[in-house]
C-alpha cells in the first residue's frame, strides 16, 4: 500500500472512531440524565425498563435438509430477552444501570485512547512511551469491562432470574466470565508492555553517541 | 551523582569548536551536542577513540564519576 493510501487509511478511521465516540456519548449522556430524572431524583416518570437476557431449556424437535437428506434436529437451550415494564424497583434497577453506564464509559474511553493511538500513527511517531501506557489501559479497561459485565450478570442472575415466572419456560441462572474478554486484555497488555520496552530501546537508541 | 562529562572543557583546552570536532569525529554536530550537554545514554568506544584522538586526551579526561558532591576520575 502506498504511503498516500495509507495516511488515507488512518485518517478514515481517526474520523470513524470520533464519530462513534461522539455518539455513544451523546446517547450515554442522554441516558444517564434519563435515569438520574427518573427513578434516581423522581422528577419524571421517565420510564424504567429492564431488558436482560434470560436463558432457558425448551425441548423442540426439526429436521435439517442436507443434499436432500433430513436429519434430525433438536433445539436443547434457547436465549431470549425478557423486558420488565416499568416500574422497575429502583434497588434493582439504578445499581444494575450503574454497571451498564460503567461499561459504557470504560468503552468510551478505550475509544478515546484508540483515537490517540490512531492519531500518534498519523503523526509518524506509534513507538514512544505514551502509546505503551495506552495499550496498557486499553488492556485494563477491558478486563475490568469483563469483571463488571461478570457482576452484571451476578445481579442480574440473584435478584431476578429466581422471580421470573412464565407458563411454558424456566428460566435459568446463567452466571459466565467472559473469557474471551480475559484473552484480549492479556494479548492488548503484553503488546502495551512490547511497546513500552520497544520505545525504551529506541531512546537509548537515539541517545547512543 | 552519576557520569559527568567534561568535554566542553577539554574542547576549550585544545581550543577546537563543536562543529569542527564534531566533523572531525564523524558525528552529527547534534550528536555531540548530546553527549556534551549530558543527555547521552551510552557511548560508542569508537566515538569514545575518536573523540580522545582529536583532543589528545585520555577517556578520564572527559568522563568523571561524580557520588556525593566527590569527584573520582575513572
Amino acid at each position: 500500500m502506498s504511503e498516500h493510501r495509507v495516511y488515507l487509511f488512518i485518517k478514515i478511521t481517526d474520523g470513524l472512531i470520533t464519530a462513534i465516540t461522539t455518539l455513544l456519548a451523546l446517547y450515554i449522556g442522554y441516558r444517564f440524565l434519563m435515569l438520574l430524572a427518573g427513578p434516581v431524583f423522581g422528577i419524571t416518570d421517565q420510564t424504567t425498563k429492564l431488558l436482560y437476557p434470560v436463558h432457558f431449556n425448551v425441548e423442540e424437535e426439526g429436521v435439517a435438509e442436507f443434499s436432500g437428506r433430513e436429519l434430525p434436529v433438536k433445539i436443547a437451550k434457547a436465549k431470549a430477552f425478557a423486558l420488565i415494564e416499568s416500574p422497575t424497583p429502583e434497588w434493582l434497577l439504578i445499581p444494575v444501570k450503574l454497571i451498564r453506564f460503567s461499561i459504557f464509559g470504560f468503552i468510551i474511553w478505550i475509544l478515546l485512547l484508540l483515537r490517540q493511538l490512531v492519531r500518534s500513527v498519523k503523526k509518524g511517531d506509534p513507538f514512544n512511551m505514551k502509546n505503551g501506557n495506552r495499550l496498557r489501559w486499553i488492556g485494563f479497561s477491558i478486563l475490568i469491562i469483563g469483571i463488571f459485565d461478570f457482576f452484571h450478570d451476578i445481579l442480574l442472575n440473584i435478584f431476578i432470574t429466581p422471580r421470573l415466572s412464565f407458563e411454558s419456560i424456566i428460566p435459568k441462572s446463567t452466571i459466565h466470565f467472559n473469557l474471551s474478554l480475559l484473552l484480549v486484555a492479556m494479548i492488548i497488555i503484553v503488546i502495551g508492555e512490547a511497546f513500552r520496552i520497544g520505545a525504551e530501546m529506541k531512546e537509548e537508541q537515539e541517545l547512543t553517541v | 551523582m552519576g557520569i559527568r562529562i567534561n568535554l566542553d572543557v577539554m574542547m576549550a583546552k585544545s581550543k577546537i569548536s563543536l562543529g569542527d570536532l564534531a566533523e572531525r569525529v564523524g558525528i552529527t554536530q547534534a550528536n555531540l551536542s548530546i553527549l556534551k550537554t549530558e543527555k547521552a545514554k551510552a557511548v560508542r568506544f569508537s566515538t569514545l577513540e575518536k573523540i580522545c584522538k582529536e583532543l589528545g586526551c585520555q577517556p578520564g579526561d572527559i568522563l568523571e564519576y561524580e557520588t556525593d558532591g566527590k569527584n573520582i576520575n575513572v
